[in-house]
């Protein structure tokens, strides 16, 4: 995707700031993501991604700024109405529900929906389809699971409501590389249906191999904002920050 | 066919204490919240059923509910609401009293457990608590609290299948309970909204992305089970010839939890299996015919049940079983402490900012280092000289100010230093006092040598219960100290041998003057406190201190916290004990009425308004709920309960807005001042920019896990 073709924004973030207390966390944020695109956000430990995350998904009221999504004002309104919006997420850790099974997780991934009961049933077999290993294990409970299955599940659940936008907090955490490799995969093919992503990732050259424009953000501000290709020259940047993740 | 009988009562017994743990399970099960209130929210939903039925007596159907302003004048037109009571059939009376609860438990909600989420157990347990006695004392103000009997519901008919006598009303009460626990785990299973609540117990968070509403699902539990506690305690009533009374259903929060344990907190059906089974233990403890000699005197007493639900309560505690535990880690480290850390300026610290301002701080704390000491001799001589010039009634007021500085002290090394949460003060309290009256009836020992004996006669018991707490932490231990308490107050207080013997003989002090004995008290009281106080700067504190802040952190750094916390058992058994020996010698007769846990946990409220951490907090309750409410109250007709209002009141604002209470605050206040403080209170000024400390840390490293706890505040604020 060219840069002309970013004109199209789905989510559009200006000027965002927000604070823990009084600790100022994001300091003027500008972040933009196109219709159909994958976006990723890259950063150390404490940079501030998941705080981005949180305003966006409404977790976090802004202290100031503009987000808007599909053309709408989303700062400051309630994650019931995020989640309405189309705006779904597979939280960092996993975020799983371990007492339910994995059918009741699923269940609760179409909860604002509930009362259709053809788009659940259609959330239940996009899933299973998607993911054939959650299918066999249905009345399993969720923390039970190993690591793969569980970010299957926790991806399955944020594809229940047919959202046009998934956020992903750290895919690859902790799995093995064979599984990080499915995961991609699958990632791919749901942003080629048209899902646009946000990857927020600590492992630069796996979220730079999958996106097309990238994010760097250090200490609450944005440090460099291009195609990902650009950033991965970018030794500068990267290097002091993914030592150990970057070759 | 005596055991079948008694059997069959038991299994009756247990499903109205099955009713009452559904709903304690209930609100567990969505909130993490234990809630102790649970009874008397179906206490008040019973009194409005009742009281406006109009089978109900004429003598229970009082014409017009009062309701008086405390510390009002009761004759001013605007200090008391007399509304006439309405006369309903029973489905609307029913209606009524559910829809009332209902209100009742989305208020809690709003007002107060809302802002509760993520707070450590032993900040919900002193919420519930607060609760409990706010909405028992409001109850009581409301309603005419006198016990009455109460016409059953459906007409009573026994019946007799295979040699065993049964009423319908047994039968419809188990029959109810079973459905209830049937449809509610189905409700939990198999709905979208059941799920939404399961969901939002396990990961607020989580549920939240998904788009559930979670404070409208704790809205929800809180509504139902708020519905389940009246419409038990309708229940229970209406079996045979029940009685309308505050004490016997409030007692009833004990086999409810009992129940509820029995399903981990989490299954409905184990519950109710739960309830059923201390009911039948109950039934066939009671019903064993105790050969003549000691288990026959000590088992023939009432309140026998009292002592088996503790039993089980400790056996299912500390044997665990699996199947009833699975999900659930009875050890959790975290509800140890008590205080909430957070960033930015702290109240006390914009008080001192806004003093300095109008340059009175350096004033306040010049004056504060000479002004604690007159104070402190002004407090001396008010203690010392009041009891001489005025009449025996003012050496009464502060005997009962001894007493209470006592148990709050027992509180504060316990609970406050050691972080072990404990129900039962006045259990350790109440054994001193009858050892008072045994010591100087019976054995004709001195006061001087008396007193000390009471201190050593509460530490085996507060030793014994200080055993389960090696294994049980935060709610299971609350639970077990709370079956201690109530077991205390109604079998072991309540024997025969004990109420027989209990004048207390104050020897050469003179039997017609407290005076003398009120000295005493205060001469044991002073070397009590003079004594924690230096203990307060040993190791042992430190190592109490250090179990409470992280108990698996302190094992790590070599402190046995087997000796320390029975340590602390001990030492506030000894307080407590001693604090009894004194009841005893000022009030002359010692009677469980006086050691309730109704009571105890009153002084659990005490505590933490004045400060739980600090040994000045517990100089400060007396002060506080002594001495003010006795100059400020005025005669009234009938009890007066605004102290039990007030306290139970503060007590969850203290919880919610400033768990270290007054006594932290005023010496947080007064504190020498150091030249960085003026730093943070400018830069706090800046336009919401960081305080210092912080933003060091946001500088050097925000990671989001340190702001955990804050973005959890500001997460309920926002929503």
């Amino acid at each position: 995707m060219t840069a002309s073709e970013r004109d199209d924004l789905l989510l559009d973030i200006r000027g965002l700031r927000a604070s823990y207390g009084a600790v100022e966390v994001l300091r003027s944020i500008d972040f933009t993501v196109a219709r159909g695109e994958i976006v990723a956000l890259l950063g150390t430990n404490g940079a501030g991604k998941s705080t981005i995350l949180r305003c966006i998904s409404g977790l976090l009221r802004p202290d100031s700024g503009v987000i808007s999504f599909d053309g709408r004002d989303v700062a400051g309104i309630t994650t019931e109405e995020t989640v309405q919006l189309g705006i779904t997420q597979v939280p960092g850790g996993r975020g799983l529900l371990p007492n339910l099974t994995v059918e009741e997780n699923l269940r609760m991934g179409a909860y604002p929906i509930r009362k259709d009961k053809k788009a659940v049933k259609a959330g239940y077999e996009r899933v299973y389809e998607t993911f054939p290993r959650l299918s066999e294990r249905r009345r399993q409970l969720a923390g039970l699971m190993s690591g793969g299955e569980a970010q299957m599940l926790a991806i399955g659940r944020a594809l229940m409501l047919q959202p046009k936008m998934m956020m992903i907090d750290e895919l690859s955490l902790g799995l093995a590389p064979l599984i990080v490799q499915q995961l991609v995969q699958i990632v791919r093919d749901i942003n080629a249906s048209g899902v646009s992503m946000i990857l927020v990732e600590q492992s630069a050259n796996l979220a730079l191999s999958i996106t097309d424009h990238a994010y760097f953000i250090e200490k609450g501000q944005i440090r460099f904002d291009g195609s990902s290709k650009e950033l991965l020259e970018r030794d500068d940047l990267l290097r002091s920050v993914f030592l150990a993740a970057a070759h | 066919m005596y055991w079948a009988e008694l059997l069959v009562a038991g299994l009756f017994v247990g499903a109205v204490y099955a009713l009452y743990g559904l709903g304690i399970t209930m609100v567990y099960k969505a909130t993490r919240v234990p809630n102790f209130a649970h009874g008397a929210i179906g206490t008040v939903g019973a009194f409005v059923f009742y009281k406006t039925w109009k089978a109900s007596q004429p003598r229970l159907q009082i014409k017009h509910l009062h309701f008086q302003i405390p510390f009002a004048d009761s004759k001013a037109w605007w200090s008391h609401w007399d509304p006439t009571t309405p006369r309903l059939p029973l489905l609307l009376s029913l209606v009524l009293a559910l829809a009332v609860s209902v209100v009742l438990g989305i208020l809690i909600e709003r007002l107060f457990m809302r802002y509760l989420v993520g707070a450590p157990t032993i900040g919900l347990i002193v919420a519930t608590v607060g609760l409990f006695i706010l909405i028992t004392g409001l109850a009581i103000d409301f309603f005419n609290q006198q016990s009455e009997t109460v016409p059953p519901i459906i007409r009573e008919q026994r019946y007799t299948a295979l040699g065993v006598h049964f009423f319908n009303s047994d039968v419809l009460v188990a029959v109810i309970a079973l459905a209830l626990a049937l449809a509610l785990g189905a409700f939990f299973r198999f709905t979208s909204l059941g799920i939404a609540i399961r969901a939002t117990a396990d990961s607020r968070e989580t549920a939240r992305l998904l788009g559930i509403n979670a404070n409208r699902v704790a809205q929800f539990s809180w509504a139902v089970g708020s519905a389940l506690a009246t419409l038990s305690a309708i229940l229970i009533i209406s079996r045979g010839n029940g009685s309308l009374d505050f004490t016997s259903l409030t007692l009833l929060i004990l086999p409810g939890f009992a129940a509820a344990m029995f399903g981990g907190f989490i299954s409905l059906v184990g519950t109710f299996v739960g309830g059923l089974t201390l009911g039948v233990a109950e039934a066939l403890f009671v019903g064993i015919r105790w050969p003549d000699g000691f288990f026959r005197e000590i088992f023939s007493s009432a309140g026998v049940p009292q002592f088996v639900s503790f039993m089980v309560v400790i056996i299912v505690l500390m044997t665990r079983p699996k199947f009833i535990f699975k999900g659930v880690r009875v050890d959790e480290d975290s509800g140890v402490g008590f205080g909430r850390a957070s960033s930015g300026l702290q109240p006390e610290d914009r008080l001192r900012r806004a003093l300095d301002r109008r340059g009175a701080l350096m004033l306040l704390l010049k004056d504060w280092t000479t002004g604690r000491f007159a104070l402190a001799g002004m407090v001396a001589v008010a203690a010392l000289a009041v009891p001489i010039f005025t009449v025996s009634y003012w050496s009464t007021v502060l005997g009962a100010a001894v007493f209470y500085a006592l148990i709050a002290l027992s509180i504060v090394v316990l609970t406050g230093w050691t972080g072990q949460i404990s129900l039962a003060a006045l259990a350790f309290a109440g054994a001193g006092a009858f050892g008072s009256a045994l010591l100087s009836t019976q054995a004709h020992l001195p006061p001087f040598v008396v007193l000390p004996l009471c201190g050593l006669i509460g530490v085996p018991l507060a030793v014994l219960i200080g055993v389960p707490a090696l294994r049980l932490r935060g709610f299971f231990l609350a639970l077990a100290t709370l079956a201690f308490m109530v077991a205390c107050e109604s079998w072991l207080f309540t024997q025969p041998g004990l109420t027989t013997r209990n004048d207390v003989d104050r020897m050469f002090l003179r039997v017609d003057l407290s005076q003398p004995s009120y000295y005493l008290s205060l001469g044991f009281a002073l070397l009590v406190f003079l004594g924690v106080r230096n203990l307060g700067k040993t190791k042992v504190a430190r190592a109490f201190h250090a179990i409470r802040d992280s108990e698996n952190t302190a094992v790590s750094m070599g402190i046995d916290p087997v000796k320390y916390k029975l340590l602390a058992f001990a030492l506030s058994g000894f307080i407590a004990g001693i604090a009894g020996g004194s009841f005893g010698y000022m009030n002359l007769k010692v009677v469980s009425g006086s050691f309730t846990f109704f009571f105890s946990l009153t002084f659990i409220t005490f505590a933490v308004i004045a400060g739980l951490g600090l040994q000045a907090g517990a100089f400060l309750v007396p002060i506080l709920f002594v001495i003010v409410p006795t100059l400020t109250a005025r005669t009234t007709t009938g009890t007066n309960q605004s102290l039990f209002i007030l306290s139970g009141y503060l007590a969850v604002r203290a919880t919610i807005d400033y768990p270290n209470g007054v006594a932290a605050f005023w010496s947080r206040l007064l504190r020498p001042f150091s030249p960085s403080e003026r730093v943070a209170w400018t830069t706090d000024e800046a336009a919401g920019a960081p305080a210092p400390e912080a933003a060091l840390a946001s500088a050097e490293a925000d990671e989001p896990e340190l702001f955990a706890h804050a973005a959890e505040e500001l997460e309920t604020t926002h929503a």
